[in-house]
């Protein structure tokens, strides 16, 4: 159940300030130990994520920044590594990124019990590359993955959203967990009426968001459809491997398509040229990408990372777009949805079918 | 859960090439078959001297199960026309459950393919038992006539993936 609290603005505060006195509260107070927030790095120019055990550093914190840093979600699974002395950590994240923590706690990539995890209603990110430009009150279209975002208020798996859609004054902090009500209450929040207003703009983002992703989707369907479409857009992509090193719910630490089988020795790579005649080196370019997209789409939250981290503009939110609820839906499933649900690759049901047997 | 109901979508990728088959052309069929139950339907098939294509090509697993999608699609990108996965009847898997998994795996690559313009029905999964050397023969069959159907992979004919 969603307990409310709510969090005014002091006088001449906005609301990243007031999310900085929060975490400041939290620290000072001993709620936490420490905080991984997102920060703007030097000369404003980029946002980078700041762990920080210090009240005084959170001067250069955006809770609502504009832009979103890589590896969030990934920085959690170090921190929350088995051996270190636990400490209790607020992490501050992207709504899509919490979705993605959420991914990972269910496979035993994060342990999530010293964490408490705060999410700001999101309203889109721009390139981090353009982050100096909406730093100077620029207009910077969003991310197409924020286009086409359903979540832009965090889930159930949240300790804790920041609310700004449909409150008027200052914040409503949302908790949807005993933990983050403990902490909304060890900071002196106090506790308020889950407003109507409040319900209502969080369902019109999510119908509003909906509305864009189907549009996407059958956009997407329809595009590749012709095979054609996906080899051509593939053929600038230098296979660096970006979109897998940035992805938040790409976890295993030894990768199969880094394997020999998918790393053909000289002898191997000269056989295999006879065969086919011809090759494209480096080889496995379409492979690694089929079996990214088979292997992670479960529990893709389209957060659009890849393609941000993407140096040869491959549109893979575009790609991903018409199979990733497609395939989600195969199983009830929605990455980053609840704990409850398992993922699909780590399950099965007797009764399922899927229709593809004999098919 | 999903139940039996939920999830089917109507196929509507049909990357059909059959027009530029060439004449001497039969679809290549690359078979990851399960040792414990199809990979023996095979080989009774062969002992009964059954028909079917020669251009089958079996790989012997230990189950459905350990079939990675990575090698699902290899064999797709390295030219093969079809890829037939041959597991245990549903209870009869060796390892318990690894066709339950094989079959969501295939659920997934299926809605891959089409998602990228592949048709799915080059996918085809089966339960086989080690007695069963006639489904084995007719489901190779048929997956060939499917094959025949569709014309070779696109991706056959291009060389730099
Ligand atoms: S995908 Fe959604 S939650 Fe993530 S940054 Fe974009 S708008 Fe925010
Ligand atoms: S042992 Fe045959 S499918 Fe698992």
């Amino acid at each position: 159940m969603a307990i409310a609290f709510k969090w005014d603005l002091a006088k001449g505060e906005d609301r990243d300030e007031a999310v900085r006195r929060l975490l400041r509260e939290a620290l000072e107070k001993g709620a936490v130990d420490a905080v991984l927030v997102p920060a703007e790095g030097p000369a404003r120019t980029g946002i980078v994520n700041m762990f920080t055990t210090d009240p005084g550093s959170l001067d250069a914190c955006v809770p609502f920044a504009k832009a979103m840093a890589q590896f969030g979600p990934q920085d959690l699974v170090r921190l929350t590594e088995p051996g270190g002395s636990p400490i209790r950590i607020a992490a501050l994240l992207k709504p899509c990124e919490c979705r993605a923590v959420a991914e990972l706690a269910k496979i035993n990539q994060i342990d999530l019990e010293h964490v408490i995890l705060l999410s700001p209603d999101c309203e889109g990110t721009v390139e981090l590359k353009e982050y100096s430009m909406v730093a100077d009150g620029q207009a910077v279209p969003v991310r197409n993955a924020c286009k086409i975002c359903r979540f832009h208020v965090a889930r159930e798996p949240v300790d804790m959203a920041i609310g700004t859609f449909g409150v008027k004054d200052g914040l409503m902090l949302v908790t949807n967990s005993d933990e983050g009500q403990a902490f909304a209450e060890a900071i002196g929040a106090k506790a308020t009426e889950l407003t109507d207003a409040r319900k209502k703009a969080v369902e019109e983002s999510i119908e509003k968001g909906e509305e864009a992703y189907g549009d996407q989707e059958a956009r997407s369907r329809e595009k590749y459809s012709d095979l054609g479409t996906f080899l051509a857009e593939l053929s600038p992509c230098i296979k660096g491997m970006n979109c897998q090193n940035v992805c938040p719910v790409c976890y295993c630490k030894e990768c199969l398509l880094y394997t020999d089988a998918f790393n053909p020795t000289a002898g191997s790579l000269a056989d295999k040229a006879k065969r086919r005649g011809t090759l494209r080196m480096p080889v496995e370019t379409v492979q690694f990408h089929l079996t990214r997209m088979a292997h992670v789409m479960t529990a893709c939250v389209m957060c659009g990372q890849c393609q941000s981290a993407c140096p040869s503009d491959i549109p893979l939110v575009e790609m991903y777009a018409g199979i990733n609820r497609r395939i989600q839906d195969l199983f009830d499933y929605e990455a980053g949805r609840s704990m409850e649900d398992e993922p699909p690759f780590t399950c099965f049901s007797e009764h399922e079918n899927f229709e593809v047997v004999g098919d | 859960m999903a139940d039996s109901s939920k999830g089917k979508k109507k196929k509507t990728t049909d990357d059909a090439t059959g027009g530029d088959a060439p004449k001497d052309w039969n679809p290549r069929i690359v078979g990851f078959l399960c040792n414990w139950c199809s990979y023996t339907g095979a080989d009774l098939a062969g002992v009964s001297r059954l028909q079917y294509t020669p251009e089958f090509i079996p790989i012997r697993v230990m189950c459905s199960g350990s079939v990675d999608v990575a090698y699902i699609l290899k064999a797709l990108l390295e030219g093969a026309d079809g890829v037939l996965i041959g597991g245990c009847h549903l209870g009869d898997c060796h390892y318990l459950n690894g066709n339950y998994k094989a079959r969501r795996r295939v659920a997934v690559v299926k809605e891959v393919m089409e998602g990228v313009g592949l048709d799915p029905r080059r996918l085809h999964l089966e339960w086989i038992s080690a007695s069963e050397s006639g489904k084995f023969a007719k489901t190779v069959s048929t997956f060939d006539e499917t094959l025949r159907q569709l014309g070779p992979n696109p991706l056959a004919k291009e060389r730099l993936l």
